[in-house]
């Protein structure tokens, strides 16, 4: 295949960059695949740290739930537990006082003494203030001598008192005696004496008197309170003690030793055997307490911890009430004693859990918040404010969905009902937002938070910037190295298919459907003809699961103004998204406008063809599948594949513009018609090489040089092309101007060397032409003709004999002198006369050449067929001989004189 | 493989290219190279020896016939060393056997 010589280059140069561009992207390739793993590795890593996040995260939601459902049973029991100690105390309390207020108002004689068995009193303990009051004598007279008071009672209740004392000892039962007794003014008294065993107290015994002289509600409602008191004391499950201030010696109940970690009442108790119980770092606050209460009077209250006797620590809680008697002098104190480890070691539990909490909640690797169902926080821990930009308690009272931008979007509500009412945790993807408005992606733990009140949401947010970032490198790498191969594979694919069309409606065909489906749902690969006012195109798109290809043509002024606009500039151009307006724009005619609504036209980019410098049409690539949008890498692609089907279809188009010449300028070099010569039955066969795509340097010509004169000429330019072509044509039109004037043969020829010589140019230019003038002459023709290095003529006469004519002469265009000379042969009907050119004798086949004598052979077949069968007959024997091979130009004319010599 | 092959010989002023299977439209390129690189180095003789030359055609006569013409011009002479009979009758047919100097063979020279 030939193609104009100044293109060489161009095309080489073309071929050169592809090349360069194939390789180029398998560089590429490399580049991408390398880098790609690198993204992998660092996903992976990115990975594992999350793994290990997350597990942190959950754990700590776990503990921190373990830890708040724990903090909420103990504030529960607490609470309980306070609640009944407070209720307790202040019962207790309260019966003191009122106690205390009776005994004030009711000049009621309080009593403590140690009695024996038999109810004599040995020695008073206490003595209440009152005495002096109602009996008038002064105090100090009880305790310098117990037999005092017997005295004082009268002698004949004396027995019932000495018995009801006794039997409370003996007994250990309350006992209430009414008695005289003699006041210190000599006037009787009646006394109701209330007594009471105190308990494990040997023989101790408590006692209320009362002037009963009309008062006897009065120590009812008294023993009242003091039942009271000591239920209460009971269900406070507090003890009660009684100390004496000069001694230090103490009574109390059976509790009290207990919350001492005695069951047993101890035989004695001391204040400084109490202190021996209190943990020594306790004991300098306790006893400090006890100094300032006897110099001030207040009570006695504290809280500290004690060494049970079985080695126990616990927590207790007292209360000493002064009693002042004589003139202030503080002389007795007695009080309450609880155990409140329980309390003190849930109040420590909840205050070390709080403490874990606050530090897992604040050094958590995540950002934490607590929020209620309406998405106020309540909390939020220092990751949290420092991700955020929000500098200290700002956080609290905003609500989440300043900070989350998905929560209105994305259901978040709904997420946290199901979250409380299961309790189970759920992770959710989000954007959180800063102060300053920029953003952040994040991984957001949701749990269930309980702490005080009703339960609340925990969230924890992970930002996974770093990930999603990780997450997309991956994906674009991987992205980037499919395409990369999917290209290559896809311009090789090209590159090949392309290379073996020459025809250019193969080509554009071949090039459109290459395009679809790989790149495009539709294609359409359009070239310029005819300067510029025609479309040549191939159209191929998806119908149903197959391709379809069709071949149009349409005018320039029918193609879409995008395309026209490309051919202008030269210039790709590349639509991302195609709207209505849009594809009004494209169509052409309102057919075209549904076409493209049909097919749902999304994206298009129409790429420039172009070869040795200039646009010679487009490629129009377009989607129907958002999904397979073009975009500007896309267009990488398309333009590697334009390249390659520009450089194939103006390969094609050359060679089709080049043989498209040849039959023109053949056409115009040769007789189209053979003119009828009466009397004569002509025929001629002309076998260019190569299918047209060369001008053969063969060519023939038949005219009327003058009356009755008829011209034949065969002839051969030594060449083949364009300029062959150029001599054919002066050597045509040379004779035919000369032999009008000149009817000498040979004549004719020296001209036509004269003018070849003349005519040179660049190239020598020589060829062998026969020319011959035929004229009617009795019954038959004469045939006059010269040679100048033409094969001579074969005449086949009508009796089937063969021979060769004339002689050889000069080849024409080389020298000033050829020696060219003319022969005559007389026609008679049914004779005729073959010429040819030396592409027939000189056809080869392996070594072998056709010959003259094949020539001879098949022309002698003949004898008595006509014209066409016996310039047919030979073709064949050509054809045959040659098997169809690629040879030299053949040129075949034969004129046979009509009409019958003998046989019929 | 060309289906011509030259060899160049240089003895004396003679350069003599002998040729060996056909001379046609695809060979004479072969040929026009070799002939150049001969002409170039200025030898008063150019002889084409087609003693072993299957097969000559138009294109071939236009080679020899350009390279005689040249050398007239030129001062020098070109010679033919004729062979097979394929070859003899193109010269015959042109009537070239009477324009450019032919040889039977190459001692002649």
């Amino acid at each position: 295949m030939s193609v104009g010589h100044g293109s060489d280059e161009v095309q080489r140069e073309d071929l050169r960059r592809l090349a360069a561009r194939a390789e180029e992207a398998e560089g590429e390739r490399d580049t991408m695949k390398s880098r790609y793993e690198d993204a992998r590795r660092e996903t992976r890593a990115a990975r594992r740290r999350l793994e290990a996040v997350t597990r942190a995260s959950r754990d700590f939601t776990k503990s921190a739930r373990a830890t708040m459902g724990g903090q909420y049973e103990l504030e529960g029991e607490l609470r309980e537990g306070l609640a009944r100690e407070r209720a307790g105390r202040g019962e207790a309390e309260e019966s003191l006082r009122r106690m205390e207020t009776l005994v004030d108002r009711l000049g009621v004689i309080i009593w403590e003494a140690e009695v024996s068995e038999s109810g004599g009193v040995e020695r008073f303990i206490l003595v209440g203030k009152h005495c002096e009051e109602v009996l008038g004598y002064p105090r100090s007279r009880w305790f310098r001598s117990a037999g005092f008071w017997m005295e004082a009672v009268h002698p004949e209740d004396r027995d019932r008192v000495r018995e009801a004392y006794g039997s409370a000892v003996r007994e250990g039962v309350e006992k209430r005696v009414e008695f005289r007794v003699f006041a210190a003014d000599g006037g009787t008294l009646w006394i109701e004496d209330l007594v009471q065993p105190v308990e494990n107290g040997g023989g101790r015994v408590r006692g209320v008197m009362v002037e009963v002289t009309g008062r006897w509600e009065a120590g009812e409602a008294l023993r009242e309170s003091e039942e009271r008191l000591r239920l209460t004391l009971d269900a406070a499950r507090m003890g009660y003690w009684s100390l004496d201030l000069s001694t230090h010696e103490a009574t109390r109940s059976t509790r009290h030793d207990r919350i001492f970690g005695h069951e047993e009442m101890l035989p004695h108790w001391s204040y400084e055997r109490f202190l021996e119980y209190v943990h020594e770092e306790d004991r300098g606050f306790v006893a400090g307490e006890f100094e300032r209460s006897q110099n001030t009077g207040e009570d006695w209250e504290f809280e500290c911890r004690i060494i049970r006797a079985d080695g126990e620590e616990r927590w207790i809680w007292a209360l000493g009430s002064v009693l002042l008697l004589d003139g202030g002098e503080p002389t007795r104190m007695f009080g309450l004693v609880g155990d409140i480890t329980e309390r003190k070691r849930a109040e420590e539990r909840i205050h070390r859990s709080e403490e874990r909490f606050r530090l897992l909640f604040e050094q958590a690797n995540e950002a934490v918040f607590v929020h209620g169902l309406d998405g106020i926080i309540t909390q939020a821990n220092e990751l949290a404010r420092e991700s955020l930009g929000y500098p200290g308690e700002e956080l609290r009272g905003m609500n989440v969905s300043d900070i989350e931008m998905n929560v209105s979007t994305d259901g978040f509500e709904e997420i946290w009902r199901e979250v409380l009412r299961t309790g189970d945790p759920v992770v959710v993807e989000g954007v959180n937002r800063r102060k300053d408005g920029s953003t952040f992606p994040v991984e957001v733990s949701i749990g269930r938070f309980e702490g005080e009140g009703e339960p609340s949401i925990l969230a924890l947010a992970r930002d996974v910037a770093e990930r999603k970032k990780a997450e997309e490198e991956r994906e674009a790498a991987l992205d980037r190295e499919r395409r990369a191969s999917e290209k290559i594979a896809f311009l090789g694919e090209a590159s090949r298919g392309l290379a073996s069309f020459l025809d250019l409606d193969g080509t554009l065909a071949k090039a459109a459907r290459l395009a679809v489906p790989r790149v495009a749902e539709w294609c359409v690969v359009d070239v310029l003809e005819d300067g510029g006012n025609k479309h040549r195109l191939a159209i191929s798109f998806q119908n149903g699961g197959e391709t379809e290809t069709r071949l149009e043509e349409r005018p320039d002024d029918e193609a879409p103004e995008p395309v026209r606009e490309v051919i202008r500039s030269g210039e790709p151009r590349l639509v991302e998204r195609v709207d209505e307006t849009h594809l009004e724009g494209i169509a052409t005619d309102e057919e075209h406008l549904e076409r493209l609504r049909g097919f749902g036209l999304d994206s298009y980019a129409i790429v420039p063809l172009q070869a040795r410098g200039r646009t010679f049409g487009t490629i129009t690539f377009a989607r129907n599948d958002p999904s397979k949008r073009y975009d500007r890498e896309s267009l990488s692609l398309l333009g590697d594949f334009t390249d390659r089907a520009s450089l194939a279809l103006d390969n094609s188009r050359l060679y089709e513009r080049q043989r498209h010449t040849a039959k023109v300028l053949q056409r115009s070099l040769l007789p189209t018609d053979l003119p009828e010569v009466p009397g004569l039955d002509i025929a001629a066969r002309l076998r260019p090489l190569g299918e047209g795509i060369e001008m053969g340097g063969d060519f023939y010509d038949l005219f009327e040089a003058s009356e009755g004169r008829w011209s034949v000429v065969i002839g051969d330019v030594l060449g083949k092309g364009p300029e062959a072509a150029a001599s054919t044509s002066l050597a045509r039109y040379t004779l035919r101007s000369v032999a009008r004037s000149e009817g000498v043969p040979s004549r004719a020829l020296e001209s036509l060397n004269a003018a070849m010589i003349e005519q040179r140019g660049e190239d020598d230019r020589f060829c062998t032409v026969l020319f011959g003038n035929i004229r009617q002459n009795d019954g038959g023709f004469t045939l006059d003709f010269a040679s100048g290095g033409h094969p001579l003529p074969v005449v086949l006469r009508s009796d089937g004999s063969v021979e060769e004519v004339g002689r050889h002469g000069t080849l024409l265009g080389v020298y000033h002198d050829p020696e060219i000379s003319d022969s005559n042969i007389k026609l008679a009907p049914g004779d005729a006369v073959v010429f040819y050119t030396d592409g027939v004798t000189e056809a080869r086949k392996d070594g072998e050449l056709f010959g003259e004598e094949r020539v001879m052979e098949s022309i002698s077949s003949c004898a008595g067929s006509d014209a066409r069968g016996v310039a047919d007959h030979l073709e064949e024997r050509l054809e045959e001989f040659s098997g169809g091979a690629l040879g030299d130009d053949a040129a075949i004319l034969v004129v046979k004189v009509d009409g019958e010599s003998g046989v019929g | 493989m060309s289906s011509l092959q030259i060899a160049v010989e240089e003895r004396n002023g003679v350069s003599t290219l002998l040729l060996r299977g056909e001379l046609d439209i695809v060979t004479i390129g072969k040929l026009a190279r070799s002939l150049s690189e001969v002409e170039s180095k200025e030898t008063r003789t150019i002889v084409f020896d087609l003693t072993e030359l299957d097969f000559i055609d138009s294109s071939g006569l236009r080679i020899i016939v350009a390279a005689d013409t040249e050398a007239r011009r030129a001062g020098g002479r070109v010679v033919v060393v004729e062979g097979r009979e394929a070859v003899r009758r193109v010269f015959r047919h042109t009537l070239l056997d009477k324009r450019l100097t032919l040889v039977e063979d190459a001692d002649e020279i």
